[in-house]
């Protein structure tokens, strides 16, 4: 009897091992999965970021004119430079002109093929995927913020008037030199209506890129070392980093699930 | 007899027909004919100072930035240089027409691009403007140039030489 007895011990402990073990086991897998970090979603090249930009229009003034000569001249190594990006640049540009559906008698406008249009009209022509918008600066726009709301959006209301797939983007005005500000604080008004263009990008069918802070020393002015003429418009190394923003951009649209690049 | 009446005759018709022949294949005095042209990217590199530094567009950009279309030139150039300031300054707009109609139509379209021009830059950047001022399309034969610089004659008359 207490042989038995001892036997069926015996077995009984040789068979709880196993079961503690698998236990513990599944414990620790427990306490892995518990502590595991989801994995990152992987930066993308930016040849592939590029794609972002297919079918695109950047529309503006004399800062977006510098940006297409630049564009240009990367396209010549490397044809594939912001994809197919278009630009619809005029030196004097002005928001306010831009947020009309009939051309300016009096202030430069926009041309396509030869002949002068509102803004909308030639986003109904050309019914872009995407159009990126920089302007403000020729109306001293942040002298204006009353004005600033209706301008933007009325812009944004003809644009899907006449194009209602285009997705619009209003990019942050860039900074603007210390020397420029000398007769009056321009580096604080510019500021203001970017934190107002990203508020209306809450309420309206527009999304605001941010493209500013990369520009900016520690005092918010554009360092003179990025400036071509010591006052806003960019050289090429203040270019590449708006360049370089844009597709920081592209990556969070990624990483929202907003865009995926073609396989 | 015969013989001696018939010589003279005989060389005034072969002389007349040296003449036909020469303005046949010379053309007539002061066109240049199409086979000594030169290419025009190399006939415009030798007029116009820098224009390898400059920015050079393709067919698509001429035509949504200027207007001209493709199937109103064999061949056109169109380049951009910008100034210190960043500002696109000089220009060099040429196209060789198809025909003297054409010609007409691309004349019209660089005039209203140089008044659209003026306007854009009157107030905003004098120094362009005044460069605009100094500067004005030209026609020669089939090929029209607006080139706009500080040397815009200079550089026009030098081009259309060859043209």
């Amino acid at each position: 009897m207490k042989r038995l007895t001892a036997l069926l011990l015996c077995l009984t402990l040789l068979c709880a091992v196993p079961l503690c073990a698998g236990a513990t086991q599944e414990e620790e897998e427990e306490e892995t999965l518990a502590f595991s970090i989801p994995a990152a979603i992987e930066r993308l090249p930016d040849e592939t970021l590029m794609g972002f930009f297919t079918d695109s229009v950047f529309v503006g003034d004399s800062i977006s004119q510098r940006f297409r000569t630049y564009t240009k001249d990367r396209r010549v190594e490397e044809p594939g430079f912001l994809s197919n990006a278009k630009f619809l640049v005029t030196q004097s540009y002005l928001l306010f002109v831009a947020s009309k559906n009939y051309v300016s008698k009096v202030s430069s406008n926009l041309t396509y093929q030869g002949q002068e249009m509102s803004l909308c009209m030639i986003m109904g022509k050309m019914k872009p995927k995407r159009v990126f918008i920089l302007l403000g600066v020729n109306d001293y726009i942040g002298e204006k913020l009353d004005k600033a709301e209706e301008y933007v959006t009325r812009t944004v209301s003809l644009i899907h008037k006449y194009s209602p797939d285009t997705q619009i983007y209003f990019q942050s005005l860039t900074p603007v030199t210390r020397t420029f500000c000398k007769r009056k604080d321009y580096r604080t008004m510019w500021d203001q209506y970017n934190v107002l263009l990203k508020g209306l990008s809450e309420t309206n069918d527009f999304t605001y890129i941010e493209i500013a802070q990369g520009l900016k020393d520690d005092e918010g002015y554009l360092p003179e070392a990025l400036a071509m003429d010591k006052e806003y418009h960019l050289n090429n190394a203040g270019v590449e980093i708006w360049v370089s923003e844009l597709l920081d951009f592209a990556q969070s649209q990624y990483e929202q699930g907003l865009w995926a690049p073609k396989v | 007899m015969k013989n001696n009446k018939l010589l003279p005759i005989l060389g005034g018709v072969l002389g007349v027909a040296a003449i036909l022949v020469f303005f046949l294949t010379r053309g007539v005095p002061g066109n240049t004919p199409a086979a000594e042209k030169l290419p025009l990217l190399q006939a415009a590199q030798k007029a116009i100072p820098g224009l390898d530094s400059m920015t050079d567009y393709d067919g698509d950009e001429f035509f949504d930035i200027v207007g001209v279309s493709p199937a109103e030139y064999t061949e056109f150039l169109y380049r951009t240089g910008e100034n210190e300031k960043g500002l696109v300054a000089r220009e060099a707009l040429i196209v060789r027409a198809r025909d003297a109609d054409a010609a007409k139509r691309v004349l019209e379209v660089f005039n209203h691009y140089h008044a659209q021009r003026e306007t854009e830059t009157r107030s905003y950047a004098p120094d362009i403007y005044q460069m605009l001022e100094k500067s004005s399309v030209s026609l020669k034969n089939n090929t029209v140039a607006l080139l706009i610089s500080e040397n815009s004659a200079a550089e026009t008359a030098a081009f259309l030489a060859g043209e």
